[in-house]
């Protein structure tokens, strides 16, 4: 070994993780060379000082933070998740879309096949009742998924459904907010400003936009109160214009959603 | 009740279960991670304060994207990955973090309990080299010193390669030598002369 090879291995040997041979190698070299003992002997010793650096105490009360944040978590998440048996398993979503398929089969046939339209009508609502109840429980077993995909897909669903039912906006909502992959939440936050009109969604965007992250989603959130005419927007854009931590287009966006409050 | 008792099952197989629905046994792998991970961002941030709200984010962030836990993750990975990236969306927002202001540095050097004064002294000196290392050094640092990684595991934690995770540890300990042994030289010499 030479002193080239000496340098280049020094990290792993400071840190003792140099396999044997190469290690034996390193030390007979340092024996005969009075440059990289001294330099070996520098940065060992550096190496073992910076000991004194580390801390890993962390503050008494962490724990106490944790188990109440887990405490918030585990109720927050018994108000808003569904029954149990309602989550899916991997092949709900496979399951109910088929139903579904079959489902809609038969609305068809039974409109071509009667007569008298009049008479099915009852029959009809509950099997078109029966059709949404199973568009959301497929909405809501693929944006449950871990696959960024099929939650997308889950999305697109949930932009079926005539009249979504509050567990679905809530899931919405919730995956626009918390879902680690950007573009989920951006298509949720297209979704969800197809059903503005409900007071769920509303207030839902509304608490949104001052805690998002991503200034895709801010900029889509914006247009979209604007377009809503919030009462409580422009307070909210007002403190986003003037955050300095904020994105700049985001901070611009808002100036010019006050703009058009104005 | 969260459970706070040893564990020896394995951190994947508590994680497993948390995905699952179990959340209150991420309680164990707090217990188990909290110091490590509060030392990582401690010496990131040399702020106690900062650290414990970032240590605190890291625990929230496991339990909102406890799906992507996958059965091929390696926990150790995944949690500094997480803590990483926590730390960069806080510098993001807030730039002076990314180097330690001396509020930051003080507090770092206040956290020591030194044996005797020329202790004291070196790990000042110490703190105040880390301090200003660029952030990239300073991580790849922290990460193989303090949480004792391989440079493998720093590669994965922090996206790149391990020979590039080796060069910035090397660089690391290069500039601290140069910063350390000058100004500890400096001090030896201005004391006796004095």
């Amino acid at each position: 070994m030479d002193c080239a090879q000496v340098t280049e291995h020094l990290p792993e040997y400071l840190s003792g993780t140099l396999d044997a041979p190469a290690r034996l190698a390193m030390e007979t070299h340092r024996e005969s060379c009075p440059r990289c003992r001294a330099e070996i002997h520098e940065l060992a010793a550096l190496w073992s000082d910076l000991e004194t650096v580390r801390t890993e105490a962390s503050p008494a009360g962490a724990r106490v933070r944790f188990d109440a944040m887990l405490q918030a978590f585990e109720e927050g998440r018994a108000a808003n998740d569904p029954p149990v048996g309602r989550r899916s398993p991997q092949r709900l979503g496979q399951v109910a879309a088929a139903l579904l398929l079959t489902l809609a089969g038969a609305i068809t046939g039974y409109t071509l096949r009667s007569p008298e339209p009049g008479a099915v009508n009852g029959n009809l609502a509950s099997l078109e009742e029966e059709v949404r109840a199973l568009q959301q429980l497929v909405a809501l077993s693929l944006l449950d998924q871990r696959s960024a995909s099929q939650r997308l897909q889950g999305v697109g669903w949930s932009s079926r459904i005539d009249q979504p039912n509050e567990e679905v906006l809530s899931t919405l909502i919730d995956t626009m907010n918390h879902d680690p992959n950007v573009n989920v939440r951006l298509a949720a936050v297209g979704v969800l400003g197809q059903f503005a009109d409900t007071a769920i969604v509303r207030e839902g965007m509304v608490r949104s936009l001052p805690v998002q992250q991503s200034p895709m989603i801010q900029l889509a959130l914006i247009d979209l109160l604007v377009q809503l005419h919030d009462p409580r927007s422009p307070e909210i854009f007002e403190r986003l214009a003037a955050d300095e931590m904020a994105d700049a287009t985001v901070r611009e966006r808002a100036a010019w959603a006050l703009e058009q409050l104005g | 009740m969260t459970p706070r008792e040893p564990s020896a099952r394995s951190d994947e197989s508590v994680m497993t279960a948390v995905r699952d629905g179990q959340v209150a046994q991420l309680g164990i792998l707090f217990d188990r991670y909290q110091g490590r991970i509060f030392s990582f961002f401690f010496g990131l941030t040399g702020d106690r304060g900062l650290s414990d709200d970032l240590l605190q984010d890291v625990f929230l962030r496991i339990l909102k994207y406890r799906a992507t836990f996958t059965d091929s993750s390696r926990f150790k990975t995944w949690i500094y990955r997480i803590a990483r990236n926590a730390g960069n969306d806080h510098f993001g927002r807030h730039r002076t973090h990314v180097y330690m202001d001396d509020d930051a540095l003080e507090s770092l050097l206040g956290a020591t309990c030194p044996t005797d004064v020329e202790r004291n002294e070196r790990t000042e000196h110490l703190h105040r080299a880390i301090a200003r290392l660029p952030i990239e050094l300073r991580e790849a640092l922290v990460l193989a010193r303090f949480e004792n990684m391989k440079h493998a595991e720093i590669a994965q934690v922090v996206g790149c390669t391990p020979g590039t995770v080796k060069g910035r540890v090397f660089r690391a300990i290069k500039t601290l030598q140069k910063v350390y042994f000058r100004t500890m030289g400096e001090r030896t010499r201005w004391t006796v002369h004095k």
